[in-house]
């Protein structure tokens, strides 16, 4: 049921926002960053209904918004398989901001973005 | 019923003393509640364009506001809830390059910017894209987000039994500037000086969109923060606004006006006037009067007259009924 709800409020562009696809009739975009964690909540559910997401998540990587829109999808998409594992969130240094520090070294070659892979932590 | 919203009453803040009248949300015809006695000063002050010299045009409306910041921290608020290059939801990034150069001059002991976007976690990501990180003197050291900085609690806000949390950068400042947007709001009707004090409210507490604001209402949650808040100064950026579906998807007015002063109420009431909006007949603004001064009787226009600079702002249709004759 989860899943479909976040199913259901994804967005035109295949991303995710804070929760609304359209307002009075106007669509709305997604936000890289919600995007990924919505991925992330969805790994349960079969590819083809991911495919256009996940295309757009790595859009997303490629030509990032910000350093912590970047360091969301590298876990997630590493967590998908879709991106080397030893790909770097960022190649600037350190951020000052704790949050976007913590998210980078979990996407981190090396780092714990695996334990987020779906069942990763029951095996 | 005759009842544009149901009924509710609140508390007053004694901790905080602030105003002790309580808010009751007014059908059409009740009558107003009674404004502070005396009168507010709003000035507006025309701009053409951004590229117009902004800071002297705002030590001016500081002058005939009477601005004494003196010592002060001073934590300026923008809007920045999302950026789309296609249309103007931000208050422009020269608007608050210019404040930032207004409160140093006018001898502010520390000026933060301070903002909490409604809608994006990423609040730096906007922050760039709409140019303020290359093009606001020190924006990277001013900036504190107001979603994630350090809460401290207050109590009764909105009757609720429960502590209510804001940032710490918002709680401590002397004087909080609303650096609005002259925009219309699908919900609100308009969002100005008043209705940007929602991204002082923590995402990292209440999560995104903030649905808490949206569960007590939007008029009472607006006048709520405006009450808790009353250390404030407005400084409204309507050179370029947003008409019909804001506060995101409309399209952009041309105004060339800034709206200045203390009273957040009366320099509302004038840019609803200026959008030729009745805001007699705000939800908000009509239970809030108890705030500021919303008859143009109680409001010394200095500046510009309303009637030269009025720009009949586009409404969507639920709203158009409230054009003003």
């Amino acid at each position: 049921m989860a899943e479909q709800m976040l199913l259901d409020r994804r967005c035109p562009d295949a991303g995710w926002n804070y929760g609304n696809r359209r307002v009075l009739g106007e669509d709305l975009p997604g936000y890289p960053e919600t995007t990924a964690v919505s991925l992330m909540g969805l790994q349960g559910v079969t590819y083809d209904k991911l495919k256009l997401s996940l295309n757009q998540a790595l859009r997303w990587w490629e030509d990032p918004a910000s350093r912590l829109a970047r360091a969301w999808l590298t876990i997630c998409l590493k967590s998908y398989g879709l991106l080397d594992p030893e790909a770097k969130p960022s190649d600037m240094p350190p951020s000052p901001d704790i949050t976007v520090s913590a998210l980078e070294a979990l996407g981190a070659a090396g780092g714990s973005w695996s334990l987020l892979r779906a069942g990763e932590w029951l095996s | 019923m005759n009842r544009w919203l149901e009924r509710r009453k609140f508390l007053p803040l004694a901790a905080l003393g602030v105003t002790s009248a309580h808010v009751e949300f007014l059908g059409r015809d009740d009558p107003i509640p009674t404004s502070p006695p005396g009168y507010s000063s709003v000035t507006i002050i025309r701009a053409a364009d951004y590229s117009v010299d902004l800071v002297d045009r705002m030590v001016r409306g500081a002058q005939q506001c009477e601005l004494d910041v003196q010592g002060k921290r001073v934590l300026l608020k923008p809007n920045f809830v999302e950026f789309d290059s296609s249309t103007s939801i931000n208050t422009d990034v020269s608007v608050v390059a210019a404040a930032v150069e207004l409160f140093e001059r006018l001898g502010a002991a520390e000026v933060l910017i301070g903002e909490g976007p409604g809608h994006r976690r990423d609040s730096l990501a906007i922050a760039e894209q709409a140019g303020y990180r290359k093009s606001v003197p020190g924006f990277d050291r001013r900036f504190v987000d107001l979603n994630r900085d350090d809460v401290l609690p207050i109590v009764g806000f909105a009757r609720r039994q429960e502590q209510f949390w804001f940032p710490a950068a918002a709680l401590k400042a002397d004087l909080i500037v609303s650096l609005a947007k002259m925009k219309t709001h699908h919900w609100a009707v308009a969002t100005l000086a008043m209705k940007n004090l929602f991204g002082l409210v923590p995402g990292s507490v209440y999560g995104w969109p903030k649905n808490i604001l949206h569960h007590i209402g939007i008029p009472q949650s607006i006048i709520e923060l405006n009450r808790v808040f009353r250390k404030t100064f407005a400084i409204v950026d309507g050179i370029v606004g947003m008409q019909g579906n804001g506060p995101i998807q409309g399209t952009p007015a041309h105004s060339g006006v800034l709206v200045m002063g203390s009273d957040v109420v009366a320099v509302d009431a004038t840019c609803c006037r200026i959008m030729g909006i009745d805001p007699l007949h705000v939800p908000y603004l009509r239970s809030g009067a108890f705030l500021g001064h919303l008859d143009s009787s109680q409001i010394e226009q200095r500046g510009e007259l309303v009637r030269k600079v009025r720009t009949n702002y586009a409404l969507i249709e639920q709203f158009r009924h409230l054009r003003l004759a």
